[in-house]
């Protein structure tokens, strides 16, 4: 393991995104056999806490876990006069009040304040939902955070910041993101110093590519590709990064070596050396 | 007494809207008067992101009806009209003033929970969110009717 460490790459500290657009092409295959070719103090955040796997490969030893917890407003009966200002402001129909009855929905509330805001009566207190938890550890010598939402929770950015807030600024941080192209892929890449765009040689990596190389230019990220399981499919992906001028950093082969060292939850850099040394090339070329 | 139909337009020859807290708009008919006195447009609901339901609720309480007339009502919805003393009838499909001659000669019975489970198309979240038809969600996913 010593021996590995010395060869692994030595860079800047920065803030690498891993994303993807579609699910299922390798973002966590790849933000973890990035993270194990940094040499230097690094940083691993899963910030898809909708399902996070990274733990799979990199069998972190948690020490911390903290409730994550939205403000939502609880009504205080006696002070409420029915006046349904609270419910007028809230657009997501989280409060509601008719004749002489007020209703709160605590799974609808985007925790905004507003509703405390136009209280004239002072006849809300702030309550608490859980959103689920932040996990903090070590893997391999790696700082590892991860978030797990609660089930049944749909307010996955809230938790995505307080992953992301619990990293350090002394290390680099590899973030996993979370797939698709909305509001949770777009709070875990935002801020970041690059983002990595894990596809695949199909019309549907490509069609989902396009809509987040669309929303990384928007956020001002600069961005690369990875292109997984590269001989599967056409070379569309291929063609449109170079029209767009979108580097293509490695190209991951589509063998059957990776996929049972995946299934045994094994990361691809232990079972190919070929290919720690392809992701330390990586980490330098980024760097720069 | 004030009974509310859940209708895809505004006249009794119109169909029932067989969604509550998405219905285009609620027909508020009083028996008494054998006649319309009111009819609420939802729109707002309509354009709502989240929580159509309570906020049809909130309207049809707001009218004073005292039993709907619908297709399907969702948990919240259901648990705001619960609150709200008006009796459910759901699952009815056809032109508006035969469910409200059904309703009055007593063929109609009340309902004794939800139509379906919270939003079951809700799940992972996954190539964001972008399935049915970019702004709405479409309905509650189950097969109920």
């Amino acid at each position: 393991m010593g021996g590995e460490a010395a060869d692994a790459a030595e860079i800047d500290l920065m803030k690498i995104a891993i994303a993807s657009g579609k699910g299922g092409t390798g973002k966590t295959s790849v933000a973890v056999a990035l993270a194990l070719s940094i040499h230097g103090k690094t940083e691993f955040l899963d910030c898809d806490v909708e399902e996070p796997n990274a733990h799979f490969f990199l069998n972190p030893e948690i020490r911390l876990c903290e409730d994550i917890t939205l403000e939502v407003p609880v009504v205080i009966q006696q002070r409420c006069t029915y006046c349904g200002k609270c419910r007028d402001m809230c657009r997501f129909n989280a409060i509601t009040v008719f004749g002489e009855t007020i209703m709160t929905f605590p799974d609808m509330c985007h925790s905004c304040g507003g509703c405390f805001l136009v209280c004239p009566e002072g006849a809300l207190e702030t309550g608490n939902r859980s959103i689920g938890t932040v996990e903090l550890g070590t893997a391999r010598g790696i700082g590892f955070v991860q978030g797990r939402l609660r089930i049944g929770e749909a307010m996955a950015p809230p938790l995505i910041k307080a992953v992301k807030a619990r990293s350090t600024d002394s290390r680099t941080v590899i973030i996993d993101c979370p797939p698709g192209t909305s509001c949770p892929a777009m709070v875990a890449v935002r801020d970041t110093d690059y983002c990595i765009l894990v596809t695949e040689p199909t019309p549907f990596g490509l069609h989902d590519l396009k809509i987040m190389a669309g929303v990384l230019k928007r956020l001002k990220v600069p961005h690369g590709v990875v292109l997984n399981r590269a001989g599967l499919g056409n070379d569309a992906v291929e063609h449109w990064c170079m029209d767009q001028g979108i580097p293509i950093h490695m190209k991951i082969p589509f063998r059957r070596e990776i996929a049972e060292a995946y299934a045994r939850g094994i990361p691809m850099t232990d079972v190919d050396k070929d290919l720690k040394d392809s992701f330390t090339r990586l980490i330098l070329e980024i760097g720069k | 007494m004030k009974i509310a139909i859940s209708a895809q337009g505004t006249e009794m020859e119109s169909e029932v809207d067989p969604r509550f807290g998405r219905a285009h708009y609620f027909i508020i008919f009083d028996t008494d008067l054998d006649r319309v006195t009111q009819v609420i447009d939802n729109q707002a609901a309509l354009d709502a992101a989240h929580g159509a339901g309570i906020g049809a609720a909130t309207k049809v309480a707001e009218a004073g009806a005292e039993t709907i007339i619908t297709g399907r009502v969702g948990p919240k919805a259901f648990a705001v009209l619960q609150a709200a003393g008006i009796r459910i009838v759901s699952n009815v499909v056809g032109k508006v003033k035969d469910a409200v001659e059904s309703f009055v000669s007593g063929k109609a019975t009340p309902a004794d929970g939800p139509g379906c489970n919270a939003h079951a198309g809700q799940g992972m979240g996954m190539g964001g969110r972008r399935g049915i038809g970019g702004g709405g969600r479409g309905g509650c996913g189950c097969r109920r009717n």
